[in-house]
């Protein structure tokens, strides 16, 4: 792999787990990769004293033992970036699953050594530059369709710029040179379409920009109420069963991004099996080619190696920020963030670190910290000024459900969108079940300007759901303690409009062909049939009409239909609906019979 | 309806008619519509009591939970026919309610 490989060989001391510490070890840096064994186990070096270093191996240390050789390779922990990364699906560090299984089945052999991009795959490289143009780090050089929808873009190192002496047009694998570079100091490069990246280390860019637009998910109780920004940050938390990895799936299949990481990260296999089943199948609402066009997928199961599960959010966002560079707008999910610092505190109790709050390292929220900062709106390297995005998406699973320990706790100091999932609203069957009273978004009043150049009264028609939902709330606990008959009648219509608010418009059906993503248009005109039936109600009421007239309105069980309403027909139909919702109301109210 | 009216009494013609000799404004109704849509002008009027006959009384439920609240006090009357102890009833589930058994 290396030439140094050869000439400096550690040799292991202890084994514990993932863990080995090995002697003899003074010529490695800290996170450098070195292989255990005659095995050739992939380790990173994780923790230095003297000549003894602590390394975690990212795959199953069984049948190793005191005094086998450990072989530096004296390079970071990096990824490899190029054409190819798209529609593949790679375990933590980037070893291709899909390759690995036409080789050698379903189970990973010990150490094995495989590309990890397609080094043969012949790729249509486009110039974009000529012989003699000044490039600098970021500078695209020419393109690669990589699949029908992305165009990837290839870059200039970030580190390097000079002026360029050669370039090749037509086919190439990713290895091959495809231009020459004359560095300033006289020194020429040969630049290949692959490049590495050490995945601790966050890629350069110009500067970041405050998020501003907002990244629509269709999924009408995020983009309404808790809306969050392309490159901004936003956290899952909820207990088992309450639909977190549902609701990222959405995310991933929906969201309005042009690249899609997900990171599986210590959750269930068949979780990772579902994307892989479904992706491919289907289509994307904008460009209707299949969502895996788009999609990396990243997969640590629960049964994978502990080790590489930390690394595998590195992993993860090192190929966002390369496509972020490229100038797309990428959206990373990682499910779950929990298990990710479950294998921090497996590691850390085998470093036999100092814990913190529940056995988790102290280290737990600056390293939380460093993966969501890799998120955010930037504009990139290069002379294009070119604006990427990522937005980082991490679930988190407390355990029961109580957001109190020190993981949901560290991730909500860092992200500004959090969607709390409730057990009770799960079990209710409220899918997604994100507890409009407990989630919130820090974005809001920054999109809300957007929102409302789309439509003036958005913001306004939120907030008055968000006041009827906050009132149910506060009624709720009047009728548990002395029952419905109590409340006034206005009372009681709030309640009803707050459980057609959530059974209408906040109810969203992740399996429904059509319900499964509502465009804003569509959201706006659900929300604004049954604040509008709200609206009248309240003054039909104070008119004299029966309220039970009035709850059991015809027109209000076609309001609920509403989200199943094709989004070519929603418009016609809103029409048709409001039509018929003020003539109903009209009947209602003149049609009381005076001194009959 | 322009004076105040601070007593009320709704019905048909033979139950309200004596209402009338001790000065109470009477509504001679048939329809529980028609009920209805007085008691929620008398209301508005700031009427205190109003009496209904058994009949009505029974036809406007959802008019009674709606000024379930001190005033207006809606009462009812037993008609020239047979009382059907409607206002019994009631006072029986209030007692019930308020001591928690039927003392009856």
């Amino acid at each position: 792999m290396n030439v140094n490989e050869n000439k400096k060989i550690g040799i292991i001391a202890k084994v514990s787990g993932p863990l080995v510490v090995a002697k003899n070890m003074k010529d490695v840096q800290m996170y450098d990769v070195v292989r255990v064994s005659d095995k050739r186990l992939i380790g990173e070096v994780i923790e230095l004293r003297g000549d003894v270093a602590s390394i975690q191996v990212y795959e199953e240390t069984a049948g190793i033992g005191p005094g086998e050789p450990v072989y530096f390779t004296n390079e970071p922990l990096s990824v490899e970036l190029a054409p190819g990364l798209i529609e593949g699906i790679f375990d933590g560090i980037q070893r291709p699953l899909d390759v690995i299984y036409g080789e050698a089945g379903d189970r990973i052999p010990l150490g094995i050594d495989l590309p990890k991009l397609d080094r043969e795959r012949l790729w249509n490289f486009k110039k974009k530059v000529e012989v003699g143009a000044e490039v600098s780090g970021g500078d695209i050089i020419g393109f690669v369709q990589e699949t029908p929808v992305v165009e990837h873009r290839i870059l200039v190192p970030p580190a390097l710029s000079g002026t360029i002496t050669a370039i090749h047009e037509g086919e190439a694998k990713i290895t091959d040179v495809i231009a020459k570079l004359r560095t300033p100091d006289g020194e020429e490069v040969e630049l290949t379409m692959l490049q590495r990246w050490p995945v601790r280390i966050p890629r350069p860019y110009k500067r970041k920009l405050a998020p501003r637009e907002p990244m629509v998910t269709g999924q009408r109780v995020i983009d309404t109420l808790f809306p969050i920004a392309i490159g901004g940050i936003a956290a899952i938390p909820g207990p088992f069963g309450s639909g977190k990895t549902v609701v990222q799936h959405q995310l991933a299949k929906w969201a309005d991004a042009d690249i899609i990481v997900y990171v599986g990260c210590g959750e269930r296999g068949n979780e990772m099996t579902d994307v892989l089943n479904e992706f491919p199948r289907l289509k994307d609402p904008k460009t209707g080619e299949s969502l895996m066009m788009r999609t990396v997928l990243i997969a640590n199961t629960s049964n994978m190696p502990v080790a590489a599960r930390e690394a595998s959010i590195y992993t993860g966002i090192t190929i966002a920020e390369y496509y972020r560079d490229m100038g797309y707008r990428v959206a990373i999910m990682a499910d779950s963030t929990s298990r990710w610092a479950e294998a921090l505190r497996e590691m850390s109790g085998r470093l036999e670190e100092m814990p913190g709050e529940e056995g988790y390292p102290a280290y737990l929220s600056s390293r939380l910290a460093e993966f969501y900062e890799r998120a955010g709106l930037v504009e990139t390297q290069g002379n294009e000024n070119r604006i990427g995005a990522i937005s980082a998406i991490g679930a988190v699973s407390p355990p029961g459900g109580d957001t109190s320990e020190p993981v949901s706790q560290a991730t909500l100091r860092i992200v500004k969108v959090f969607w709390g999932l409730s057990s009770a609203l799960a079990y209710r069957r409220h899918f997604p079940a994100i507890d409009w009273l407990r989630s919130y978004s820090l974005y809001e009043d920054d999109l809300y300007d957007h929102f409302n150049k789309l439509k003036p009264d958005w913001s306004k028609q939120v907030q008055q759901a968000k006041d009827i939902l906050q009132e149910e709330s506060k009624l709720e606990e009047i009728v548990r303690l002395v029952g419905v008959d109590s409340l006034e009648f206005s009372d009681r219509l709030t309640m009803e409009c707050a459980r057609s608010i959530r059974e209408d418009f906040l109810h969203q059906n992740a399996f429904d062909e059509i319900d499964t993503y509502t465009s804003l248009e569509k959201q706006y005109g659900i929300l604004k049939a049954i604040l509008a039936w709200y609206r009248l109600a309240k003054d039909a009421l104070k008119a004299n009409a029966s309220f039970n007239k009035i709850i059991n309105m015809k027109v209000r069980e076609r309001i609920g239909r509403m989200k199943y309403v094709p989004e070519k027909e929603f418009a016609f139909e809103f029409e048709e609906v409001m039509k018929e919702l003020n003539s109903e109301f009209q009947n209602l109210t003149r049609g009381d019979d005076f001194y009959a | 309806m322009q004076e105040q009216v601070k007593i009320a009494a709704i019905g048909s013609d033979d139950t309200v008619l004596l209402f009338n000799a001790v000065g109470i404004k009477t509504y001679v109704l048939e329809s529980p519509a028609a009920a209805e849509r007085v008691i929620f002008e008398l209301a508005n009027q700031r009427c205190l009591i109003i009496y209904v006959s058994e009949d009505l009384y029974l036809e406007i439920p959802e008019t009674l939970e709606k000024y379930k609240s001190a005033y207006p006090i809606i009462i009812p009357i037993p008609t020239e026919e047979k009382s059907q102890g409607v206002g019994l009833k009631k006072i029986r589930e209030n007692i019930e309610k308020a001591i928690g058994f039927d003392i009856f």
